[in-house]
């Protein structure tokens, strides 16, 4: 049997067996949206893929059997028992010819105008009751000739018996077995490790040997139980082909499917999870998102559409990214649309950013398609794609550029997935770090760790070019402070945009390990990405770096994020300077003490007013002042700013880049006639202006630009 | 307050510091002997860490500091493995005594005059020659609002 089909009979019956529950569970609750949904989804994806297919009597029926439930959810028609009865007649009908496919690889002829009569009558726009007099009789003939044919419903118990000889290579089992399994495997660990123990206090033991051997394969057997859970991605991607494919015809575009990384293994629940989801993603991008051939080179791009498949581990989670070059989603539409339905008022929807906006796409039942096509457009979809990810613990999160494309990120939690880890100890203490999160490690002297740069009390390490925030491990996780000399290690992260450092005492060993979930007393703790259990059955917490340094208020140098520098008591303020560049190699300097933060604005989001240039900030307009001529706000570049705070004033101060933080005693060697300079002094070893800030200041509050 | 129990009416027994406690036999997995306890910087208090219970990961409670009874040195641990929902949790106490049959009418509703986490935590108790025995009910005590950092 076609695989696709196979899959789709499987997918169905699953689905269909909860539809009925539902569809009676309706007729008793009229009012609940989320059964109404859930019915909706289910006759929709029977829909959607039997257009693939090739099924039409089978599609006619959910069409139209979808048809009244559109009504039913959007309030234009009441779940009264009538209605209900005719949905579950469809159900019937759909059922019936699912078994006869499953028994005959084709689609049953026969005849359903009665049914779609029927559900038709919904439809109308005063739907009269009954329109059509349709007698009982009528009606049980109608039933009668869906009755299966006696093989069908052998074939129906047989199918699996069926896979199981066409795929020998393989078997089913139950995950339970599986968990079982793995806690066997858990357990010989232990005893093991006991052995080996025994065996190590004695060379001479004639035990030795054999315990070595078990000992090999204990973890041999332990990787593998562990791996029967695990499942490449790509299983998930297998029909995507043929779908892209059928879409590309029958729309007459032309589009290719570019899968990456589809070796990346992730645990079969998460892989099952992914299925659906994806198939809806891939699908709105080939349906909506990639023009036609014409469309596409009247934009200037090639004929040909791409939609690019790609996953990925990821700071401890793994990514996987549906990627189109199509046209892209409309922030304004999403946005009107968003107002007309009422999920947001106007006033709350102007002030969202585009990406904000965006989300909406991920509500029930919204969708910007205009027309209502049988492969998508009716605003399932994208909702189902988000509930079925949240489901598992991931997040999903969509960019587009119009007319550029689209791309949607989904996060699937490590949860079950084996990760590389490092281990580290801290206080004593032994953790793990996931090492996709980890970019280098850099070992520091006694000498490096008493020698940080502070901005109030983040610490701040010279890493090349930049300055990395950081953290100590036992600090942040308020372990007791012990006296320890020598050196230790800085673990540099990567948490999405954001870099930091976390000190260590020591790193132990890097470990494949397997991620377990925390008990939920331990989730709201938030700095643990789950834990494991090391080889000689230790518990080790997974630390989560990024929520680590948020939490221990490491302040990170991601662009949207703040290097917060809020005012000092130091001893001598005035002896920390900032150091920037202002353009033509000239170089400034302004006292850290006067400084509030340092930020990165995008030359996109200045504006301009009566010759000033502003930026919306933190709810308020910030005044721009560039340090220099030479400082331009190149269009789709980022500038540095260094925000300044009087009273309850504040401006920014554009340079062309943060240099440095240095500590110097400052001896104004020439007095400056040029205003806004204070004079000149030689800092770090370079002739460097020093600002006065009060002048920007006045220049800001004037508004004078220059 | 009123007292409930499984139909059978048993619990399973253990001390911690002078007072003997009673949680319902239906809870209990199993009861172990000293594991050693993975400490988890930052848990709310009553949490003594996680223990690996034959490759499960389990959250052991701190009954004493959960309860506000003080610890001797000379306490030695055991540990009563209960379910809540789907989570095990290891109750670490400082014996564990027999699985008792509550004659039926003799569970007398917790006094009032409790108080804390005993007042939460407690749903009855039982006279017995000896004293005191304290019903305690495992959703109750592991959900403690102090847990919550």
């Amino acid at each position: 049997m076609d695989d696709l089909l196979k899959d789709f009979l499987a997918e169905s019956t699953e689905n269909l067996a909860q539809l009925d529950q539902d569809v009676v569970e309706l007729e008793r609750d009229p009012s609940n949206a989320s059964l109404l949904n859930s019915i909706f989804r289910a006759i929709h994806t029977i829909k959607g893929t039997c257009g693939f297919l090739g099924l039409p009597r089978l599609e006619t029926v959910s069409h139209t059997a979808e048809s009244v439930l559109e009504r039913l959810r959007t309030g234009d028609l009441k779940a009264e028992p009538d209605v209900i009865s005719d949905i579950l007649r469809a159900v019937d009908v759909i059922k019936t010819i699912l078994a006869e496919l499953a028994a005959n690889q084709t689609e049953p002829a026969g005849d359903d105008s009665l049914l779609i009569a029927l559900l038709e009558q919904w439809l109308g726009a005063d739907a009269p009751r009954h329109a059509i007099a349709i007698g009982p009789e009528a009606i049980a003939n109608a039933t009668l000739e869906l009755a299966m044919s006696p093989d069908a419903f052998s074939a129906m118990r047989s199918t699996s018996a069926d896979q199981a000889t066409a795929a020998p290579s393989s078997i089913r089992v139950s995950v339970k077995l599986l968990d079982a399994l793995m806690n066997l495997a858990g357990e010989l660990v232990l005893s093991r490790n006991q052995l080996l123990e025994m065996s190590s206090r004695d060379e001479d033991s004639p035990f030795g040997p054999p315990v070595q051997q078990l000992s090999r394969i204990t973890a041999e057997l332990q990787g593998a139980v562990i791996k029967t859970r695990m499942q490449p991605v790509g299983s998930a991607w297998s029909k995507l082909p043929r779908i892209v494919r059928d879409i590309a015809r029958e729309t007459g575009k032309r589009i290719e499917l570019d899968m990456k990384g589809a070796a990346t293994e992730l645990d079969r629940q998460l892989v099952q999870a992914l299925q659906d989801p994806l198939t809806h993603m891939v699908r709105n991008s080939a349906d909506h998102g990639i023009e036609s051939p014409e469309a596409r080179r009247a934009a200037g791009k090639p004929a040909i559409g791409k939609i690019v498949l790609n996953a990925y581990h990821e700071a401890g989670h793994v990514i996987v990214e549906v990627t189109d070059d199509g046209k892209g989603i409309n922030a304004d539409r999403v946005r009107r649309i968003a107002i007309e339905r009422g999920l947001v008022s106007k006033e709350e929807a102007h002030a969202m950013s585009d990406c904000q906006v965006l989300r909406f796409i991920f509500e029930p039942g919204f969708s910007t398609a205009t027309e209502v096509t049988h492969i998508s457009g009716r605003g399932v979809g994208m909702d189902v794609v988000r509930s079925n990810i949240e489901r598992v613990g991931g997040a999903v999160d969509l960019q587009s550029v119009g007319g550029q494309g689209c791309t949607i990120r989904v996060r699937l939690p490590l949860t079950l997935a084996i990760v590389s880890s490092l281990i580290v100890s801290a206080r004593g203490e032994t953790f793990a770090f996931p090492q996709a999160s980890v970019l280098e490690l850099i070992r520091l002297s006694d000498d490096q760790l008493a020698r940080f740069d502070i901005l109030h009390n983040v610490r701040l390490f010279r890493l090349r070019d930049d300055l990395v925030p950081v953290v100590t491990l036992g600090d942040a996780l308020g372990l007791p402070a012990e006296e320890r000399g020598g050196v230790a290690t800085l673990v540099i992260c990567q948490a999405g945009a954001a870099r930091f450092g976390i000190i260590v005492d020591d790193v132990v060993d890097t470990q494949e390990i397997v991620v377990k979930p925390v008990g939920r007393l331990i989730r709201a703790v938030g700095c643990y990405a789950g834990c494991t259990i090391l080889g000689d059955g230790r518990v080790v917490m997974i630390v989560d770096p990024a929520a680590l340094a948020g939490r221990a208020g490491a302040r990170t140098n991601a662009a949207p994020e703040v290097v917060e520098t809020v005012q000092e008591p130091a001893k001598n303020p005035a002896d920390s300077l900032l150091v920037f560049g202002v353009g033509d190699d000239a170089v400034q300097a302004v006292p850290l003490s006067s400084v509030s933060r340092l930020e990165e604005i995008s030359s996109d989001s200045i504006e301009y007013a009566g010759g000033r240039a502003m930026v919306q900030y933190r709810g308020f307009l910030l005044p721009l002042v560039p340090a220099s001529p030479a400082v331009t706000f190149t269009s789709g570049r980022s500038n540095s700013v260094i925000v300044f705070n009087e009273g309850s004033a504040s401006f920014g101060i554009a340079v062309s880049e943060i240099r440095d933080i240095v500590d110097e005693i400052v001896n104004l060697e020439l007095a400056s006639t040029r205003p806004g300079v204070l004079g000149t002094a030689v800092i770090a070893g370079a002739a460097t202006e020093v600002l006065d800030v009060s002048y920007y200041m006045e220049r800001a509050r004037r508004g004078s630009v220059s | 307050m009123t007292a409930t129990l499984a139909p059978a009416g048993e619990v399973v027994t253990f001390r911690v510091g002078e007072q003997w406690f009673g949680v319902d036999v239906m809870d209990v997995q199993e009861v172990i002997g000293h594991l050693r306890i993975a400490r988890v910087p930052l848990a709310g208090p009553g949490i003594a860490g996680f223990l690996n219970l034959r490759g499960q990961i389990v959250t052991a409670i701190d009954v004493h500091q959960r309860l506000e009874i003080s610890r001797h040195a000379s306490d030695s641990s055991m540990n009563v493995v209960v379910r809540d929902g789907d989570e095990l949790f290891a109750l670490v106490v400082d014996e564990v005594g027999d699985v008792f049959a509550v004659p039926p009418g003799t569970l007398d509703p917790a006094p009032a005059s409790l108080g804390g986490a005993w007042a939460r935590a407690c749903t009855g108790v039982v006279r017995m020659d000896q004293g005191l025995l304290a019903v305690v009910d495992v959703t109750r005590l592991l959900n403690e609002p102090n847990t919550r950092p």
